[in-house]
This record gives structure tokens, C-alpha cells and sequence, in this order.
């Protein structure tokens, strides 16, 4: 039987393409909210909550995704707050209360847009996303160079799961993270060296730093059309809700 | 007297910071469809030298391909006359699915894609690996890379196969099936890198042996590659 890991269509409920379209719908409607005015925030959170709805991730999921991301911009946060403050006059409630609202802003967005990317690519494969971007109108060679730089991530993070394992399995004391962090200058940043000096050996060898992909381009079904027009109708929503509000 | 498909003549290799260098006067030649395995342990400079004919390491001496000499100029067109699999073939594998970095090199070579495809699944079904053409390259094993990877060497159809220890991870059953395939290609020759004299056995013309970057031209049979290893009577050479 024939082993199809990939399947495009079939696998969800919209093709690869359409699924890159509406995720850059749904940044659009992110970025263009204000997420300081209820009806901003709300519409942010909403449209991320519909977005990972429709990818079917789950909530446990979603809270653990949020969590890694707030850590990830806490010290952004705590940096940009505390310039900021220091740079405001008058009484220190009244600057801590406005020296948050551009970090608090930049937080936000970066969480939100950080959230739809991860649910997005969380369902898609490296292969369709490879497909997808392929099939968006657009350089060949723009394709490729996205899918080259995913593609490498995902190697990169095989890589650190490998080197996680051994630390693991070689009776390190401290927790595998610990242990991986102490090791990224000696063990990691090498083994990354030398990685990325073979890929760029084969990349010459196979001659891709010449050579733009051509790739097969597809029509637009009807249905394809619909939920493109959805996904763009989310996005002037958006716009037209900060216009009006 | 016909061309060699590959002819190196005193090629070293520079070693930065040691006087000894990485590969030291080889010469060696290798005729069109001939099957030639280079045998040397680890870090005898096998790797040195199939990548230097790919014009990856600077180089001083002389490498033909089709009588082609190898310079900076050159390389690019000597590179399109080479199937080349690399000893990590993971890091030759440059697109998320199967089918699509199988095809490359003719994509590269400007065929339609859909003939580069079609050629392509002929490749993996040569290989017995056609169930992976839509499969995500990571998902794969080990010895499923490898064969992918071999794969996007087979499918220009070069005349030359540059193949870094091919059998390396490979079960019993996966090392003799691609014995047998490359015993059949009969269109290129092959230098094939590696320290497995059964693998070298069922499908090579005849062997190199290097050792510290350089050839050892009397070393031509197993048996002297054996005793060479210390290996002759069965015994542990230590």
C-alpha cells in the first residue's frame, strides 16, 4: 500500500495555499486591531480562537502554547517597560500605568501573531507548506527560500531533540534543558557549524544556490474562492472595525 | 587510447595548520562503467577525495572528469557530470518531500515537472522505495534517507557516481539489495567510498586502497586489504 503522509486536500479542510491566505488574513486582522480598546482585544482574541477552532487544536494545546509564548516575551515586556517608564515624568502610577501601553501593545500582537503561526504550522507538514507556498502566486524562488528556511528549522530542532536525548541517556544530573542550555557554545554551536557546513557543500554539489525551482502552479476551485473570500472578508472586518470604533 | 571517465593525477589536499596534508599525491583513474571501490579506514582521506573531485577542497594536482580539467571555472559544469551521495544524507536532502528532491536534478536540468516526477518515482521504484514519494524526508529512517538521497543521485543518470560509504547504516538485507543495484547501473562509473569489503565485493570491478591520504597501488585485493588491517587470520589486529 502506498505510504502518503502528504495528501493536500484531502488531509484538511482546505488546500495548503488557502490555509497560508487565511493565515495571513487572520495577522492582517490581528495587526490592525487595537489591543488596547476592549473591542480591539476582543477581536484579536477571537480571531485567534476561531482560527486554532478551525485547525481543530485543542485547548489544553492552545494554554500551553500561550504560556511558552508569554515567557518567551515577558523579559521583552519588562524591558520595554521599565525604559519606558524611566523616560516618563509625573507620579509613578501614572507612568507605570502609561509607560504599558506600547509594550503591553507590542506583547500582545507578537503573541497573537506568534499563536496563529504556531497553530497553522503545527497542522501543516513541511511538505505542505512547501506546496503551499508554491502555489501562492508569487517567485518561485521566494517559495523555495521559505520552505529551505522551515525545512532547516525542522532539521536544526531534529538535531537539539537528538542531542537533548543523548544528554539524557548519558546520565546528566541536571534536567535536559539545564543540560541543553550549558551545552549550546560547546556541544550544540559545533555540531550547528559543522551542519551547516556539509548542507552547504551538498546545496553546491546539487547546485540549488543557482538555480530558481519552477514549480507546478494550480487553478482556483469554487470552493477555493469562497474561502478565500472568507478569509479576506475577516480581514476588511477587521479594518473597517478600526476604522468605525 | 579512450579518455578515462575520471583521471587524477598527484592530487593533495592542504591541510591549514599541518604540514602533513589531507590527501598526499593520488593518482588514480577510472574508466567509463567501471565500478571501483575505495577502500581506507576512518580518516584515511576518502571523503578528502571524493569531495575534492566535486571541487569542494582546494586542491593542487590534476582532476579530469570526460577529460574536463576541475578548476574554479569548470566546476559547475564538472558538478552536472556527478551523482554525488554524501556520507550524512540527511544534509544532501534539500526538500520536505520524497518525490520533490528526487527530482530535482532534472528539475535543475530543466525537464517538465511532471516528467521529472514521473522519472523520479521510476527511481525509488528501482530502489523498492516508491511507498515514500510523498512522504516527509524527516520522517524517515535512517537507511530510507540514505536510499532517497541515492536516489537524487541515480535520476540525472551522470556518468560518474561519487558514493560516500553507501552502506553505512544499511541492514544486511537493504546492503545487498543496493549491491544489486548498482551492479546494474551500467551507463556511469562509479568510485565508491567505504571500509565494507562484503558490500565492496558484490557489486565492485576492483578496489583502491588509501590509507593516510595516500594510495597504496599495491594494495589491490581483499586479502591484502585484510592482512593490511591486521585482519588476514580472523583475529583482532589489537
Amino acid at each position: 500500500m502506498e505510504q502518503r503522509e502528504v495528501s493536500g486536500e484531502s488531509r484538511g479542510l482546505i488546500p495548503p495555499h488557502l490555509t497560508l491566505l487565511g493565515l495571513v488574513c487572520a495577522m492582517i486582522a490581528v495587526l490592525v486591531s487595537s489591543p488596547l480598546t476592549p473591542t480591539g482585544i476582543s477581536w484579536m482574541i477571537l480571531t485567534v480562537l476561531l482560527w486554532a477552532l478551525f485547525f481543530g487544536t485543542g485547548l489544553k494545546d492552545l494554554l500551553v502554547f500561550t504560556g511558552a509564548l508569554l515567557l518567551l516575551f515577558l523579559p521583552l515586556f519588562l524591558i520595554t517597560w521599565g525604559v519606558k517608564i524611566l523616560s516618563l515624568q509625573g507620579s509613578l502610577p501614572e507612568r507605570l500605568w502609561i509607560a504599558a501601553a506600547v509594550p503591553a501593545s507590542l506583547v500582545s500582537r507578537g503573541l497573537m501573531l506568534s499563536l496563529l503561526t504556531v497553530t497553522t504550522l503545527k497542522r501543516l507538514s513541511e511538505a505542505e507548506l512547501h506546496e503551499g507556498l508554491c502555489r501562492v502566486p508569487g517567485p518561485p524562488v521566494l517559495a523555495a527560500l521559505m520552505t529551505g528556511i522551515v525545512f532547516q528549522i525542522r532539521s536544526l530542532s531534529g538535531e537539539t531533540t537528538r542531542m537533548m536525548q543523548s544528554i539524557r541517556v548519558r546520565g546528566h544530573k541536571k534536567s535536559a534543558f539545564y543540560s541543553m542550555i550549558t551545552a549550546l557554545p560547546t556541544v550544540w554551536l559545533p555540531r550547528v557549524l559543522f551542519r551547516s557546513h556539509r548542507l552547504s557543500d551538498a546545496m553546491t554539489v546539487r547546485g540549488l544556490e543557482t538555480t530558481a525551482v519552477p514549480f507546478q502552479r494550480y487553478g482556483f476551485s469554487l470552493r477555493a474562492l469562497l474561502t478565500s473570500a472568507l478569509f479576506l472578508l475577516w480581514a476588511s472586518v477587521s479594518v473597517v472595525l478600526r476604522v468605525m470604533l | 587510447m579512450t579518455t578515462p571517465l575520471l583521471s587524477i593525477v598527484n592530487l593533495s589536499v592542504p591541510k591549514k595548520g599541518r604540514a602533513e596534508p589531507l590527501l598526499d599525491k593520488v593518482t588514480l583513474f577510472v574508466e567509463k562503467g567501471e565500478r571501483v571501490a575505495l577502500v581506507g579506514l576512518n580518516g584515511s582521506g576518502k571523503t578528502t577525495l571524493l569531495g575534492s573531485i566535486a571541487g569542494l577542497f582546494r586542491h593542487e594536482g590534476e582532476i579530469r572528469v570526460e577529460g574536463e580539467l576541475l578548476t574554479s571555472k569548470s566546476a559547475a559544469t564538472i558538478r552536472g557530470k556527478l551523482g554525488y551521495l554524501f556520507n550524512v544524507p540527511e544534509d544532501q536532502l534539500l526538500f520536505p518531500r520524497v518525490l520533490d528532491d528526487v527530482a530535482y536534478g532534472l528539475i535543475r536540468g530543466k525537464v517538465p515537472l511532471a516528467r521529472a516526477h514521473e522519472k523520479a518515482l521510476e527511481v525509488l521504484k528501482t530502489l523498492g522505495i516508491e511507498q515514500l514519494a510523498h512522504c516527509t524526508v524527516h520522517n524517515l529512517s535512517h537507511g530510507q534517507k540514505q536510499r532517497v538521497a541515492l536516489a537524487g543521485a541515480l535520476i540525472t543518470g551522470a556518468p560518474l557516481l561519487l558514493l560516500d560509504e553507501p552502506s553505512a547504516a544499511l541492514d544486511p538485507v537493504a546492503k545487498m539489495q543496493l549491491a544489486k543495484v548498482l551492479r546494474g547501473i551500467t551507463h556511469a562509473g562509479i568510485l565508491c567510498a567505504t571500509n565494507d569489503l562484503e558490500f565492496a565485493r558484490a557489486f565492485c570491478h576492483r578496489y583502491i586502497f588509501i590509507e593516510a591520504g595516500k594510495v597504496v597501488p599495491e594494495l589491490v585485493d581483499e586479502a591484502a586489504i585484510l592482512a593490511r588491517w591486521g585482519l588476514s587470520d580472523g583475529r583482532s589486529p589489537v
